[in-house]
């Protein structure tokens, strides 16, 4: 789009500083540290080390860690800096009410829109959880559990949705505690999952909504659960 | 930091009010002149409307304002459907006497706004309503996603209730909001908050119909 008819002095005749254009890669890469979970819950995040670590700027560290604040991954502490940030089970189970409420969603457009190539895709998930179950691989099926999850926003096409689930998704790596698995609870989840598959390939939206709204009530009871242990 | 809060609400508005438009790039010098502030506070600023959804930031290109298609201001309101659902949900379970009677007060307003016409109030209350009830619900996680699109889809709403008949419908939906909230039956509520923002969907689709954004009132709020 051009400028024309601009209340505000025009771009046309400058060319962009420096601007914001170096932040977004330090806020990768900040957030892929935190992600992988080398930055833990609690850690605090000193500019200065950061600036050393990333081979930035302060101002440029400072700019990336606004950036992770709203995407809810630090806080910040007034005065000295920021710090990762810790989700309580309470939290998680709020973050857990809005996904029951946004993949559901999801499912159903999925349901709608998939097409031949891609129900096979999925189907093929399915039969590779099946096998990650039978070997109790569990670290495997964990993997091709969020590969579903993440497939499955795609096929939605619901790009507002996705990007609230995405956000919702990376701070799960925030929480302090270990959900109990229950023994059994593999092969529970293994039927959740192929059942919302079923319903995606079948075309049959409701049913697709249905399948995952119970896969997760059944995470939301895990959860409960580890709140009830701990 | 109060600084940043203000230059954060002006940039907020301008873009809201379509003083800086859709695609215009937004340069942080020009900025820092225009609104009297520094480059830093300029920079920082973008990154929350990055955040809300009002501003992209690419690498290499710096900022501009983004472009709301109608068809995502549908999503967005397809979400809220279902997350203001669960607010409401959470509201009727907690609700007490006086905010029973606050959001009755709120209906008889916007009634008394629908009957003298007037848009412009009735959009303000009926954004105070789904505050209240966010409030009452006191869902940290949906509040935040909430918030976030809270403003991109601002002058769209805005063009539905120039709509025929639309703020009379708009209306009945709020009222019966308001009862199910106040019943304090969960489900009721849920279902009467998706079936009020399903209804806005359904309008946003007719005003896709009718082309879209009249052009000459594109993203100003009319005065009332």
């Amino acid at each position: 789009m051009d400028t024309e008819g601009a209340t505000w002095p025009s771009a046309e005749e400058r060319e962009q500083p420096l601007g914001p254009t170096a932040a977004p890669a330090i806020s990768d890469a900040i957030r892929d540290t935190i992600l992988r979970g080398e930055f833990v819950p609690n850690q605090r995040l000193v500019e200065s080390d950061l600036a050393d670590q990333f081979g930035a700027s302060r101002s440029a560290v400072r700019l990336a860690l606004l950036e992770l604040m709203n995407e809810g991954l630090i806080e910040r502490v007034r005065n000295r800096g920021a710090r990762v940030r810790a989700v309580s089970l309470d939290e998680a189970v709020e973050i857990c009410d809005v996904r029951l409420m946004l993949e559901p969603l999801c499912a159903s457009l999925a349901a709608l829109r998939a097409d031949a190539s891609e129900r096979r895709g999925l189907h093929a998930l399915g039969d590779a959880m099946r096998v990650a179950v039978d070997d109790a691989d569990l670290a495997g099926q964990s993997e091709l559990n969020h590969q579903l999850h993440t497939l499955v926003r795609k096929l939605s096409a619901h790009h507002t949705a996705t990007r609230i689930l995405e956000r919702l998704r990376a701070q799960s790596v925030l929480h302090r505690f270990r959900l109990t698995t229950r023994p059994g609870r593999a092969r529970e989840s293994l039927t959740e999952h192929l059942a919302i598959i079923s319903a995606i390939c079948d075309g049959d939206a409701d049913r697709a909504a249905d399948a995952t709204r119970r896969h997760l009530r059944a995470v939301l009871d895990a959860l409960q659960q580890t709140g009830a242990t701990s | 930091m109060e600084n940043r809060e203000t230059l954060v609400d002006r940039l907020r508005t301008a873009i809201v009010h379509g003083e800086l438009f859709p695609g215009q790039r937004l340069v942080e010098v020009d900025l820092a002149a225009a609104f009297g502030s520094s480059r830093g506070s300029v920079r920082e600023a973008l990154v929350m409307l990055e955040n809300e959804g009002l501003v992209i930031r690419e690498r290499n290109r710096g900022a501009s304002v983004r472009p709301i298609s109608l068809r995502e201001a549908i999503e967005i309101t397809e979400v809220r459907a279902v997350v203001e659902g669960l607010c409401a949900r959470k509201a009727a379970s907690a609700i007490g006497a006086e905010d029973r009677r606050r959001l009755q007060k709120l209906a008889k307003a916007m009634r008394a706004a629908v009957k003298a016409g007037d848009i412009a109030a009735y959009n303000d209350i009926s954004q105070e309503s789904h505050h209240v009830i966010r409030e009452l619900g006191d869902q940290r996680t949906a509040t935040e996603v909430l918030e976030r699109l809270r403003y991109p889809s601002v002058r769209y709403q805005f063009q539905v209730s120039l709509l025929p008949g639309r703020i009379e419908e708009g209306l009945a939906e709020h009222v019966s909001v308001i009862e199910a909230v106040a019943s304090g039956d969960g489900d009721r509520a849920e279902a009467a908050m998706r079936a009020h923002l399903s209804s806005l969907v359904g309008s946003l689709q007719k005003l896709s119909e009718l082309g879209g954004l009249p052009r000459t009132t594109l993203g100003r709020t009319p005065a009332s």
